[in-house]
């Protein structure tokens, strides 16, 4: 092992950054249907890695909700009653850590997938989840290798150019929704996986793997495989539960979960997730918007908003019948208004009065895009309104020569 | 003094709103905004040469609408940072006298800058704290 720190990268290395961040953006965005041989290989390779036995019992999911109910059936080894009865003969302490969303039918048809690929394999002896000894001992292991063969600035750098880029893309704003929506419906049972092609935390070990300046980085291999071929998994004593990837993943430019016109994000199986920039939402808000009074019934801040930035403010505006309290010509922006209207506090939870104003450039189907602008109630006209929002004062925001 | 149709070429980067391609695009020397981007003049010197390829100085991250400092005629310099609600500046523009400075993206076109220093910043919103507004 090399006791010589290593304190810098060479250019070529460097280089080398810029394609791994690139290369695992690619895995977390897969929507391919899984590799499903090299996949399992990998996860065989993982459990050897971790000093196990490799599992005899190989089940593929189409989805992570479907990937942590059939982990659980595994597990309660209720193996022969999985069937069309299931529900009604699962002990009461499993199925109390199902919450009501997940219908019987669900259970079932999961039941029934299981069953058909476990057949006469014996599982008995479907033991735990062994996750604490798949990632986080080998897992520990690699980073501490790392830690002791790379100086402060390399492993900084890798981390920022390769490890921050990717967990903030795919881990926070894809995986971390995946995560909320399987754990609303099934709790518990949604912990002891791992996220596949979300694990945004193996970019960094695996960059340092290929650049071959840390002994023992290759122990990584068997979970980077994984991460590679397919979406969510579960490793059990025995038994290992592989999910597909997306197949659909749709983002605004912010890198965010957002469709105006269907899911955002989806996995065979029926699972979706309805995205407004980031914020999950009822599948309705998307698909059949809101009229006012659903929109003000519902009980959500952040959904509310979402839908109100559907309908648009401009027609919100109107809907709601919000009092005007100024308005006055758009600087630079010949024929068009800027609005400022009050905001009642019950709209959006917060003291705000909103401006309506638009785009001083018209799309090429003729329309022009009109937008609302929150801001602080002491605005107290339209012009002050557009100047806080450049944090400058109503006379600076009146001297704009041209706008586009 | 160039048209739309002339900086696509020269820089690649296309329009694809509603505009009048051959239409000289005015260089001004004042306050003139892109959407939520403004450009300001203001008291500073930018050190760091834009390159043939432009520097963006506002991105978008999945691939989408960046609001980009081209260099024409000559010389133009553009130093970026990150903008936060209390301090909107992105960046800072010197335009020597001789050359032009355009700032440009796909749905907006572009804005000519004449010889000058500014400052370019960002517009941002009211939620539960300030943002910055997504374009």
């Amino acid at each position: 092992m090399n006791t010589k720190r290593v304190e810098t990268l060479s250019q070529a290395q460097k280089e080398l950054l810029t394609a791994k961040r690139n290369e695992w953006m690619a895995i977390g965005l897969s929507t391919e249907p899984a590799g499903r041989d090299a996949a399992e290989a990998a996860a065989r390779t993982a459990y050897r890695t971790a000093g196990l036995p490799e599992p005899k019992i190989v089940i593929w999911m189409d989805n992570p909700l479907h990937g942590a109910i059939a982990q659980g059936i595994l597990r309660s080894k209720v193996g022969a009653q999985v069937g069309a009865q299931v529900g009604a003969q699962v002990g009461d302490q499993v199925w109390a850590q199902v919450r009501d969303q997940v219908r019987a039918q669900v259970w079932d048809q999961v039941g029934d997938q299981v069953r058909d690929q476990v057949r006469d394999q014996v599982w008995d002896q479907v033991g735990d989840q062994v996750g604490a000894q798949v990632w986080d001992q080998v897992g520990d292991q690699v980073r501490d290798q790392v830690r002791a063969q790379v100086g402060a600035q390399v492993w900084d750098q890798v981390g920022d150019q390769v490890g921050a880029q990717v967990g903030a893309q795919v881990g926070a704003q894809v995986g971390a929704q995946v995560r909320d929506q399987v754990r609303a419906q099934v709790r518990d049972w949604s912990s002891g996986c791992a996220w596949g092609q979300h694990d945004a935390w193996l970019s960094f070990y695996d960059t340092f793997d290929e650049l071959g300046i840390v002994d023992g980085a290759e122990r990584i291999r068997g979970l980077v495989g994984v991460a590679r071929n397919c979406g969510w998994w579960w490793p059990l004593a025995g038994a290992v539960v592989l999910c597909e990837r997306t197949n659909r993943i749709l983002r605004d430019p912010q890198g965010r979960l957002h469709c105006a016109d269907g899911p955002a994000l989806s996995y065979p199986g029926d699972f979706h997730i309805w995205c407004w920039h980031g914020t999950p939402v009822p599948q309705d808000l998307i698909e059949t918007p809101w009229d006012v009074t659903r929109i003000m019934a519902e009980s959500n801040t952040e959904v509310r908003r979402c839908a109100i930035e559907k309908m648009g403010w401009d027609q919100f505006v109107v809907a709601a019948d919000l009092t005007l309290a100024d308005e006055s010509d758009d600087p630079a922006n010949p024929g068009q208004k800027l609005r400022l209207y009050d905001v009642p506090r019950k709209v959006l939870d917060l003291p705000v009065r909103v401006l309506v104003a638009s785009n001083a450039t018209v799309e090429r189907n003729g329309e022009r895009h009109t937008f609302g602008l929150t801001v602080p109630t002491d605005c107290t006209t339209a012009m002050s309104a557009a100047g806080w929002t450049f944090d400058l004062t109503e006379g600076e925001y009146a001297e704009l020569a041209r706008a586009t | 003094m160039a048209t739309t149709t002339q900086l696509i070429e020269a820089t690649g980067v296309p329009v694809c709103t509603e505009q009048d391609f051959d239409l000289e695009i005015p260089v001004l020397t004042g306050v003139q905004r892109q959407g939520d981007v403004l450009v300001r003049p203001a008291i500073v010197t930018a050190v760091t040469a834009v390159p043939a390829a432009g520097t963006p100085v506002v991105r978008g991250e999945n691939g989408g609408n960046t609001h980009t400092i081209h260099a024409a005629g000559g010389p133009v310099y553009c130093d970026t940072g990150t903008a936060s609600t209390r301090n909107l500046q992105v960046a800072c523009l010197s335009v020597p006298e001789g050359s032009t400075a355009y700032l440009g993206h796909p749905e907006h076109g572009y804005m000519g800058i004449g010889p000058g220093d500014y400052e370019i910043r960002r517009q941002r919103e009211m939620a539960e704290e300030m943002r910055m507004v997504a374009d």
